[in-house]
């Protein structure tokens, strides 16, 4: 009960932030580079994979340290692996932010802005925020080979936001006479 | 001449002779530069041009980084243990290096992403505690028991 209404104030307070983020909170410098009516180039995303981090978690790995080695050699794969594991999440999230910030100011100054969708990108956003504090807390917290089904999550909501993005951005481009700009990358 | 036909030629030729992906990613590492970073292999060189040789060697580099980032520790060990008994040195000799120096670090191509370079540094470092193990304890019923210490 109170770990859902806590959710429901963080999402409140998320989206809150956002639409501030969105009516003119960002920064103006981000805006000037990358508007696409303004030419900018293409935005290259270097997203970390989803195969990479599944081969970081493979509990198959686990299994064979914990059989073959040490106590010491076990705990000090773990502590790599969670090392490893939190390189990989901060690296999606600095991606991700960069996707939205790239997005905020490109869909601020088209005239063909469309709210549903974009409320439904900024759903997908606070999805992947929320996600992306609970897997880290977890990651310090357990044993991050526990954390796998979080992590195939906030790989899942990744893979939407860069989706949605890219539609978006290329309806908006395709209306302004522009070439589409896709968005998205190593993923 | 394309490039192509240089990776076929080394794909097909020099790397298959070599024992182990352990081997061929050492091998690889070997013919870059260490001031440069630009590959070098004259025999090759002379069949292509100097560039094409260059870019083959650097292609073929990071594949079989990323096939040895992609492997899982139980296979690693294999390379590893295939490497050591392919006559490089005494087993116990070649482990207590790697573990000290960590000379993996630089058998690493220039063009990989830092998360998968850091994945393979971990990995070489848990398979080497591993053989390490099985070196001290020979008994072990694991394949490394015919290493020699």
């Amino acid at each position: 009960m109170i770990i859902g209404l806590l959710s429901v104030v963080i999402g409140v307070l998320l989206l809150g932030f956002l639409f501030h983020w969105a009516i003119g909170g960002g920064s103006s410098a981000v805006d000037e580079e990358l508007s696409p009516i303004g030419g900018s180039q293409a935005l290259h995303l270097d997203l970390p994979s989803a195969e990479l981090i599944e081969r970081i978690l493979d509990p198959r790995d686990l299994d064979f340290v914990s059989k073959e080695s040490t106590r010491e050699t076990v705990r000090l794969f773990e502590r790599e692996r969670r090392a490893l594991a939190i390189s990989w999440l901060q690296q999606t999230r600095r991606q991700v932010v960069r996707l939205m910030r790239y997005h905020v100011g490109a869909v601020r100054q088209n005239a063909n802005f469309r709210p549903a969708p974009e409320i439904k990108l900024a759903l997908h956003y606070v999805r992947f925020l929320i996600a992306y504090e609970l897997v880290r807390a977890l990651f310090y917290a357990q044993s991050p080979f526990q954390v796998r089904p979080l992590v195939a999550y906030v790989t899942l909501v990744t893979e939407r936001i860069c989706g949605v993005s890219d539609k978006l951005l290329g309806e908006l481009s395709a209306a302004a006479g522009a070439p589409p700009h896709g968005t998205s990358g190593g993923s | 001449m394309t490039i192509d036909a240089a990776i076929a030629d080394l794909k097909g030729r020099t790397l298959p002779r070599l024992p182990g992906d352990i081997a061929r990613l050492v091998y690889l590492a070997a013919t870059r530069d260490y001031n440069t970073g630009r590959y070098y292999h004259d025999g090759l060189a002379h069949l292509y041009t100097e560039e094409i040789a260059g870019r083959a060697l650097e292609e073929c580099h990071s594949d079989i980084f990323r096939r040895l980032v992609h492997s899982s520790i139980e296979d690693l060990l294999v390379q590893i243990e295939t490497y050591v008994n392919s006559g490089c040195g005494q087993a116990g000799e070649v482990i207590d290096f790697w573990e000290k120096m960590e000379p993996y670090r630089i058998a690493i191509p220039l063009a990989s992403d830092p998360l998968s370079a850091q994945l393979f540094n971990s990995n070489l470092k848990i398979a080497l505690a591993i053989l390490r193990c099985r070196v001290n304890n020979p008994r072990s019923s694991s394949p490394a028991a015919s290493l020699r210490p």
